[in-house]
């Protein structure tokens, strides 16, 4: 305990330390602020709202759609059908929409309305994108819903334990939706996570790079595999301090972000179902489930990330060497999961999982039916990949172990 | 106490850095001596357990030190060529740091820094960085990171490397006042350095020992082969290839005096007593 208190107070020491948790909290605060003071609001091209910004586009925008907030009804939606295609004005062979304060308060219907009839038309191959659904499309949008998914679990799923998988979420998915006013913030602020959460995994990089490899490059090191306790003793304080850090980084960083968007934004939103939130997912969740859960990947893909980069800090001579194979491993990670999900090319998403810290991403893996079957039984991708990324947290740990303490 | 180094070797690749060297050293300040690139460092960094032989053992008191372990290391204070430290921290915390991973517990931890930080002039500046200490300090610092454990044997590998006169001064005094009941064995590539503190001698070159002994016995052992003349500007070349010349001063008016080893001297050579600089340029060959 001695060794490891020792050790704990060289390496936070109280600059340092208060350097890395400041840039944390300032991050935190400048993203929010980001998210939130830079926030317009619209429908459709159409102007509304366009005076405000920031927290007051987003209050009155949320109290205008509350009115009809809550369960998204088939009744509200077929009204919203109607309201939707009456403020159309056609002129000169274009459509003009002529905002009005009911259209204003179903906008999230008709939104949701506009979404799915372009995907059904996508999914079926119907080539006419610009003319409007027929008057009744409200009264049948969960028979709609039905269809769509169906068809998409058909075609992104590769065998039978697959769709049954995918077809045992679907099927877990509330309906009918529920949606509070302010979702769309709160959407683009989890979007966020991930992109802070990979500025935070580089300072996780930056502090754990040093913890092994600094000893070596000043010289310490040698002094400290000829004392008794050496590196022995010192192998736990090295494992943990920068897993403590990594983690403290990402409480402080992260707790100051969402604490501020928690702060202002309203809370009920949280209820949204993410489905109504703009992409297709087959995930039972709400948008309070999926912040829950890309702060546990961002979590996990901290301690993913420290315990990886002291192995590497173990390896090298330099820190900088060790820093350098970090950022490319978080950079690289990013990437290759974006890249996987936008060619959702199964290769991309096999090697951006393997890569460490890469978990914070899987996010990513919300999306649509990222099922992956393995020795024919399937899984939800997001679960293998941190399935994966806690494997490489403990390989590392041990790998550290092994090549810190051998002489 | 004795610590043994039996047909030692390490190679590195296609390097021999030290080749099968056997030495016993017993109490006492032993000055291993050799040109950079003699094997001097590899070799202490053997016996300290930072580098495993690949042919040969150390033995510590009839056991080898891998055997030892803990128990070894827990008898050794090491003074690296490079004395390594965190640049952040002052150097009370430094040495409370090492005396923590040397498993001095903290009551004795406390005591026993107060007393070095005293014995070496160090207590003004406990709470300083050690970045922001001279030279000289830094290495004081080395050594009582080294000796926080009260070792029976001392190695330190280039203790001066870099120090004036006067502290290097300070540094031989400091080592000559604590080796008493101890094996300290000093590495250095100047000869001054070990030339009045020295009990033994160890001559290392190209990895293997060229010599080893006493002091007083080494010096001798070239005693009536020293020599010094005053010769001629044009002739210096000439006499370069005939005899080693150990050290020489220009005169003026074209005249350079000498001092030079050879069995048959020069006319008007006058026999000088030898001391270590001339045993040791007498046998070291790189350096001619």
């Amino acid at each position: 305990m001695d060794i490891f208190v020792s050790e704990l107070k060289r390496q936070m020491r109280a600059k340092r330390f208060i350097l890395y948790i400041l840039i944390a909290i300032i991050l935190g605060g400048l993203w929010a602020w980001f998210i939130i003071g830079g926030r317009t609001e619209g429908f459709m091209m159409t102007g509304c709202y366009k005076e405000l910004k920031g927290m007051e586009a987003i209050e009155t925008a949320a109290k205008d759609r509350n009115i009809y907030a809550g369960e998204m009804t088939v009744d509200n939606f077929q009204r919203s059908c109607e309201v939707f295609l009456d403020s159309i004005k056609e002129k000169d062979g274009e459509s003009d929409i002529i905002m009005n304060d009911e259209l204003l308060k179903l906008a999230v219907y008709a939104d949701t309305l506009i979404m799915q009839d372009y995907r059904l038309k996508k999914m079926f191959g119907d080539d006419n994108l610009d003319s409007w659904f027929p008057r009744d499309f409200g009264s049948h949008f969960y028979e709609n819903e039905e269809l769509y998914y169906q068809k998409l679990i058909d075609i992104n799923t590769k065998n039978q334990a697959e769709k049954e998988l995918a077809l045992k979420m679907w099927n877990e998915v509330e309906k009918p939706y529920t949606y509070y006013g302010g979702f769309e913030v709160w959407r683009d602020g989890v979007e966020h996570i991930q992109i802070f959460g990979f500025v935070l995994l580089i300072m996780v990089g930056f502090f754990s790079s040093g913890i092994i490899a600094k000893d070596k490059e000043c010289g310490l090191d040698e002094i400290i595999s000829t004392t008794s306790g050496g590196r022995r003793k010192l192998l736990f304080a090295k494992l943990f301090i920068p897993i403590i850090m990594g983690l403290l980084i990402y409480t402080v960083g992260m707790g100051t972000y969402i604490g501020i968007l928690k702060h202002f934004l309203p809370a009920n939103a949280l209820k949204t179902s993410i489905q109504v939130c703009g992409g297709a997912t087959i995930l039972p969740y709400s948008l309070g489930d999926l912040i829950g859960k890309m702060i546990l990947f961002g979590t996990i893909g901290v301690i993913t990330i420290a315990a990886f980069t002291t192995f590497v800090s173990s390896k090298a001579n330099k820190a900088s060497t060790a820093m350098s194979i970090a950022v490319l491993m978080i950079i690289s990670g990013f990437l290759l999961c974006l890249k996987g999900v936008s060619d959702n090319s199964s290769i991309m998403k096999t090697i951006s999982c393997i890569l460490p810290g890469s978990v914070s991403f899987a996010g990513l893996w919300f999306g649509m039916v990222q099922i992956v079957s393995i020795f024919g039984k399937a899984m939800l991708f997001f679960k293998f990949h941190l399935f994966i990324s806690i494997l490489i947290f403990f390989i590392s740990l041990m790998m550290t172990s092994w090549n810190y303490v051998r002489r | 106490m004795e610590l043994r180094i039996d047909k030692v070797t390490k190679q590195f690749k296609d390097l021999k850095a030290v080749n099968n060297v056997d030495l016993n050293f017993t109490q006492g300040i032993w000055g291993l001596l050799g040109p950079n690139g003699a094997g001097k460092t590899t070799l202490m960094r053997m016996m300290v357990g930072n580098l495993k032989p690949s042919k040969g053992e150390i033995y510590f008191d009839g056991h080898t030190i891998s055997s030892l372990g803990d128990k070894y290391l827990d008898r050794i204070g090491y003074l690296p060529q490079h004395f390594g430290y965190d640049k952040n921290q002052s150097v009370e915390d430094f040495l409370h740091y090492i005396g923590c991973l040397k498993g001095i517990d903290k009551v004795t931890r406390h005591k026993r820094i107060v007393d070095l930080l005293e014995q070496f002039n160090l207590s003004d500046v406990k709470h300083k960085k050690i970045d922001k200490l001279s030279g000289g300090m830094k290495r004081r610092v080395g050594i009582c990171q080294a000796m926080l454990n009260n070792p029976d044997i001392l190695i330190v590998d280039e203790p001066t490397a870099g120090l004036d006169i006067e502290e290097r001064r300070r540094f031989r005094q400091y080592l000559a006042t604590i080796s008493k009941e101890k094996i300290v064995i000093l590495s250095t590539h100047i000869v001054s350095d070990v030339e009045f503190i020295a009990n033994y001698l160890i001559l290392m070159e190209s990895g293997e020992i060229i010599e080893t002994g006493e002091s007083n016995t080494l010096i001798n052992s070239i005693d009536g082969m020293v020599f010094e003349s005053v010769v001629k500007d044009e002739e210096m070349n000439i006499l370069e290839q005939k005899y080693r010349i150990v050290n020489f001063h220009n005169e003026g008016d074209g005249n350079v005096r000498i001092r030079y080893i050879a069995n048959s001297p020069l006319k008007n050579s006058k026999l000088v007593k030898p001391n270590l600089n001339d045993f040791y340029l007498s046998k070291v060959k790189g350096v001619k």
